[in-house]
């Protein structure tokens, strides 16, 4: 609708428009005050483009500086520890099973057996864990040697450039000699490294002592213990693991670069998030993605059959008054915050779940009775509860927009209610009904309180080989691990930019799915037209 | 109302800049956050002491966080600042000022109704580092062991890992609680669980204390405690005014009694 | 319209089955619906049972005052000899165990539990105003472009695809956008930039500096802000649209300019149904915990964000001094680090204890919150269908 311009303008509007120009000499108010309102506008899209610089601005770093601290890694040698004690981990996860064999085993005789194996695993393992002890100190030392340079040679770099900005001699001269005083000699890694590489030939004889003095207790074991079978199994391929560790000692090299390409896959496909550690730090973000898509995947599977009955009962059988209940009552679910939920979960539903599960009747399903009242299950429960709010809304304006003329040409066929619903209704809405979960799921994901109080922050990947009580285990996610850890760590460092990298990979999967819901919705429009 | 906005905003800028600085703000670990320096910090106003308190408290690391942003008076710690950390600050001319305010001993916890009396401290270390997953192997009733830390920025994390680990790593499957009453009440309703939590939140309902290696903590005997540790207030400088006044109150006879109600051994009882 | 029973259609079959297909599907999806009912109806039931009885009293005045007007503090609970607990906060405590006197035998404390939530529910008001009146300002402006010049192009496809994507950004990534933009580099005035400043521009008389704000009421407020944009421009706009397109034609038909149809006739109709749904947004931000985490939110705070110790005047100071001083004050108010309810409670849920004195506290902060927050979402469905009857057109 345009506005009448040109000839024949009322006298009044007259004297507004020349009282108007008289403000901003020059210039259409008009044209102004409609760029005003087009730049607040634009307010949603800048915001969404800072949003992305700020994150990248604070998390880009992440890569070079974590390739440094790998290189430091590599080049101080800790890797080449690693690759030994990495296999030599597993020999406690057996000797953990003896032990249990051995507390359950009734038999004195047996008892003494599985004791004296117990024994001669540890005694096994003990030649090459002290040479791996002795490399692994070596190791640190110069590992703190080149992260203290890098300190110091920032710090000395700050200071030489505040005495370059200033002006006052005295001051220049102070922060010089501060500077001065911060210098140190680089690190030798190639002169340091030198102990480690002479040492690994020792290390892999050790090695493979060990796997042999291994052999002989596995083959003293007492048969016919389902525990010491386990042990049994899980020995050639763990004997398998050290002797590749052996030779991969062999083939080491220091100085091999690490590429962007392996920083990249070891944040992306890096099954460590160890932080504050004396050892080394590992930013590998699979466990935390793992942990959020388990408990997403459990919401939603909880929530879409509530509330998808909801939105079809409420659309198409309530009666005015029910739905009069029925409504409000959820919309306010969405104005409960999540904190309070999660509050819930602690107080409430963990407790609950626990109880449950600890009902006798109820021992044949997969994970009871369950040790842990935080865990993905409890989490799952509520962000589904959240959830449902979302997705009844979204689906319930779906099933509304069906065309009246479809349900029209259903009844008249003589179709009963409940085919016209089945057959009819929902199928038309079901790309709504689809874009309404997608939704859903990018509330559960990033959702954080709830998670952060009631997952259970464990960071590993979920142990799935306990079948589908898996979803009883703690985990980490990562929206928790942002909250819980952004605080306490210092500006720049490379965990406070890892955790920045997670909030843009979180921010990119809001996006994918926010795209992927409109798709299908976009899909539903066409079918319609 | 456009330009009202702008001379607002203006305002609203240039007020950022001169803040009156008569609030303390206080910041870093929980062990000493949560529970001793808030009450310090109320007895000291109720003795007459001037000064007004903020406190957040989400782990030791924080303290120097904030001391070097300068967006801390005092840091509190429950471990030593490390060299990195002392060179953060001094980059940014925070001249760091240590001052031992009480020893705290980390405790060994388990669920009431778990049977087992007495830990070795090779146990304890196998137990945290993930070697030890259950309960039979160290003479209990059968079920895995779930392990309760603190969160990794605690300077009780770090500080167990070199007292009681060895500088081992903790295990995959430890849980990271977010404070020393969150490790409470899971131990507490879990039978398999156990962590360590600061000797202030022993008394706690529905858990038990461990000897570890036959050492019970006992205030009277701190430093024979081998899981015992010092606990320090940060400042940047010679603490002076109503900081240094706060601080002597901490050290005085009065602040030594709220720091023993709290759970901690004042530095007078460790001499 | 209703099946034909069998009777009165020869053709149909026997329907019985069918009948009671019918009424079983019925029930199960009824039972979907009424599932999620009853859960929410049991968890707040489950609040009030435990959160009203801190909040209201037997006696007059019937509400706990305490709880409502004193800032948190430590508990203090002082045990005698027959076993009696005697709750006080520091200052009590000792006159307490003196009159006790022999018959004191400990006292325990916990952090957090005492005195009221008024720092708190202080706090969300403040963040709530700031980022209020922010989003207001710019979704309101956004939501008249949308639906008063906005022509169909790329222009406008681009921001409402913003919306939308923004609508979706997970609330702890608005946290770290926060962090980044309002702790860490908005722009302010000082005399010396920062050595963080990431820029700085010299003003002559002072220098404005983009070195952040700082965790505080404005940064928490300003990153709230965002997080309630999209919720506010929709409703904006849908009640801008719900203005018959008669007005705007009449005016323009009359001659007044595209700016005066909005202002007089397109605005006064939409601005109480911009209003209500803006209270919509308000209990949004008011529940929002992961954005104020690292911007504004504080554990422990002894003062209201306005009780400040600023050095007294000289007695000849001029006016101009005393209105400095007081505008300082109250600018103050949003440049400090605040308590918020929703902060509050997880401080209470993660980081003290779990017994009987602690559980009152939290119950009551949650009690009060959920109160609050649903309040406010009653009246917005009131004054909606309220204005619906009086805007008839």
């Amino acid at each position: 609708m345009d506005s009448p311009e040109s000839s024949g303008r009322p006298p009044l509007r007259n004297l507004i428009v020349r009282s108007r120009t008289r403000a901003v000499p020059g210039m259409d108010p008009q044209k102004i005050i409609q760029s005003f309102f087009g730049a607040s506008a634009s307010a949603a899209v800048i915001v969404l483009v800072l949003i992305m610089v700020f994150l990248l601005l604070e998390g880009i770093d992440f890569l070079p500086t974590y390739q440094r601290e790998l290189q430091t890694y590599r080049r101080a040698g800790l890797e080449l520890c690693d690759i030994a004690d990495t296999p030599l981990k597993q020999q406690q996860a057996l000797a953990s099973l003896l032990r249990r064999a051995g507390a359950a085993a009734n038999d004195p005789q047996v008892k003494a057996a599985l004791s004296d194996a117990e024994d001669a695993f540890d005694t096994a393992i003990e030649p090459a864990a002290e040479v791996l002890d002795e490399l692994k100190a070596h190791a640190l030392e110069t590992k703190g040697l080149a992260v203290e340079f890098h300190t110091l040679e920032t710090s000395r770099q700050t200071l030489l450039k505040a005495a370059a900005s200033t002006d006052d001699p005295a001051v220049k001269a102070g922060l010089l000699m501060d500077a001065e005083a911060a210098t140190i000699a680089p690190v030798n890694f190639s002169g340091r490294i030198l102990p480690l590489l002479e040492r690994r030939e020792e290390l892999a004889a050790k090695l493979h002592d060990y796997t042999a003095a291994l052999e002989k207790a596995a083959a003293a074991l007492p048969a016919g213990n389902a525990l010491t079978d386990e042990v049994r199994a899980a020995m050639p391929a763990h004997i398998a693991e050290v002797q590749t560790a052996a030779t991969n000692l062999k083939t080491w090299d220091a100085d091999r670069p690490v590429s962007m390409f392996s920083v990249i896959g070891a944040f992306f496909f890096g099954t460590r998030w160890i932080t504050n550690s004396y050892w080394q730090d590992f930013y590998g973000f699979v466990p935390l993605l793992t942990g959020s898509v388990v408990i997403a995947v459990i919401a939603i599977l909880i929530a879409t059959p509530v509330s998808v009955t909801a939105a079809i009962y409420t659309n198409q059988f309530a009666s005015e008054r029910e739905k009069e209940i029925i409504k409000p009552v959820i919309e306010f679910i969405q104005a409960i915050p999540s904190v309070v939920l999660g509050f819930i979960g602690i107080a409430l539903v963990g407790d609950l779940i626990k109880g449950v599960s600890e009902w006798s009747w109820l021992q044949w399903v997969s994970g009871f009775p369950i040790q842990e009242r935080l865990n993905m299950f409890n989490a799952g429960c509520l962000l589904a509860f959240m959830a449902v709010p979302t997705m009844f809304s979204l689906s319930e304006d779906a099933l509304n927009n069906v065309p009246r003329a479809y349900i029209d040409a259903s009844d008249a066929l003589g179709a009963t209610k409940l085919q016209t619903v089945f057959r009819v209704i929902v199928p038309a809405g079901i790309s709504g009904i689809l874009s309404a979960i997608l939704l859903g799921l990018g509330r559960v994901i990033g959702e954080t309180m709830v998670v952060l109080l009631v997952a259970g922050n464990r960071i590993a990947i979920p142990d799935f080989s306990a079948g589908p009580g898996v979803i009883f285990q703690p985990a980490h996610t990562l929206t928790g691990i942002i909250a819980q850890e952004l605080g306490e760590v210092s500006r720049g460092s490379s965990h406070w930019q890892a955790l920045f990298m997670v909030g843009i990979v979180l921010f990119a999967i809001s996006l994918l799915v926010n795209g992927c819901a409109r798709a299908v919705a976009r899909r539903f429009e066409s079918h319609k037209a | 109302m456009k330009p009202a906005l702008t001379v607002l905003c203006i305002a609203l800028s240039a007020a950022l800049s001169s803040q009156a600085q008569t609030t303390l703000r206080i910041r870093g670990s929980d062990t000493l956050g949560a529970k001793l320096v808030p009450s310090l910090a109320e007895a000291f106003k109720k003795q007459g002491g001037k000064a007004s308190f903020d406190i957040a408290a989400e782990g030791s690391t924080t303290a120097f966080t904030n001391l070097a942003a300068g967006t801390a008076e005092i840091g509190m710690s429950s471990r030593k600042i490390k060299p990195d950390e002392r060179t953060l600050c001094r980059s940014k001319s925070i001249d760091i000022h240590e001052i031992d305010i009480a020893w705290d001993m980390i405790t060994v916890v388990v669920n009431k109704s778990n049977p087992v009396t007495d830990l070795k401290k090779k146990h304890v270390m196998q137990i945290f580092a993930g070697d030890i997953r259950d309960w039979s192997e160290l003479g209990g009733a059968p079920g895995p062991i779930s392990v309760y830390t603190r969160n990794t920025s605690s300077g009780t994390y770090r500080d167990f890992m070199f007292m009681a680990m060895k500088g081992r790593e903790y295990g995959h499957y430890t849980q990271k609680m977010a404070g020393n009453e969150q490790i409470v009440s899971e131990v507490a309703a879990n039978v398999n669980g156990i962590g360590y939590i600061g000797y202030a939140y022993v008394g706690s309902k529905g858990i038990k204390v461990v000897p570890v290696g036959g050492e019970i903590p006992n205030p009277a005997a701190v430093k024979s405690y081998s899981l015992s540790r010092p606990t320090f207030l940060y400042t940047n400088g010679e603490p002076a005014g109503i900081l240094k006044e706060f601080i002597d109150f901490c050290l005085s006879p009065a602040g030594d009694a709220i720091i023993s109600r709290a759970g901690f051994v004042p530095l007078s009882q460790v001499r | 319209m209703k099946p034909a029973s069998s009777t009165e259609n020869p053709f149909a079959g026997d329907q019985s089955g069918i009948h009671r297909r019918e009424a079983a599907a019925r029930r199960v999806l009824r039972t979907g619906s009424y599932l999620v009912v009853l859960i929410t109806a049991a968890i707040l039931l489950h609040i009030f049972v435990k959160g009203a009885p801190v909040v209201f009293q037997p006696e007059w005045p019937f509400v706990n005052t305490k709880f409502l007007t004193e800032l948190p503090a430590t508990l203090h609970v002082i045990e005698d000899k027959q076993g009696h607990h005697i709750e006080t906060d520091v200052s009590g405590a000792d006159v307490i165990k003196k009159q006790l006197g022999g018959n004191f035998a400990s006292e325990k404390t916990i952090s957090h539990s005492g005195g009221g939530i008024l720092g708190p529910i202080v706090g969300t008001a403040l963040l709530v105003i700031v980022s209020v009146s922010v989003a207001l300002i710019l979704g309101v402006s956004c939501a008249i472009y949308l639906s008063e010049y906005a022509k169909k192009g790329k222009f406008l496809e681009t921001v409402r695809l913003a919306i939308l994507n923004l609508a979706g950004v997970p609330s702890v990534v608005f946290g770290l956008f926060g962090l980044g933009a309002f702790v860490l580099t908005a722009p302010k005035f000082v005399d010396v930039p920062a050595e963080r400043s990431v820029l700085a521009i010299p003003l002559g008389f002072t220098t404005l500096s983009f070195e952040g704000w700082d965790t505080c009421v404005l940064s928490g407020g300003f990153t709230l802000a965002f997080v309630i944009l999209p919720v506010i421009i929709t409703a904006s706009e849908q009640c801008l649209q719900a203005v018959p397109q008669g007005f705007r034609e009449t005016s323009m038909a009359l001659g007044a300019t595209r700016w005066q149809t909005i202002r007089y006739s397109v605005l006064p109709f939409a601005t109480p149904g911009i209003l209500t749904s803006s209270i919509l947004g308000i209990s949004r931000a008011a529940g929002e915990t992961a954005p104020i985490m690292f911007t504004a939110a504080l554990a422990f705070k002894d003062k209201l964000p306005w009780q400040k110790d600023l050095l007294p005047l000289p007695a000849d100071a001029s006016i101009f001094a005393h209105w400095e001083q007081s505008v300082s004050r109250f600018l103050g108010i949003f440049t400090e680090s605040v308590q918020a309810l929703p902060y509050h409670i997880y401080t209470l849920a993660a980081k003290i204890p779990q017994n009987e004195y602690a559980e009152r506290a939290q119950y009551g902060s949650v009690f009060v919150f959920l109160v609050l927050v649903a309040s406010l979402a009653a009246v917005s469905v009131w004054l909606r269908i309220h204005l619906r009857k009086k805007y008839q057109w």
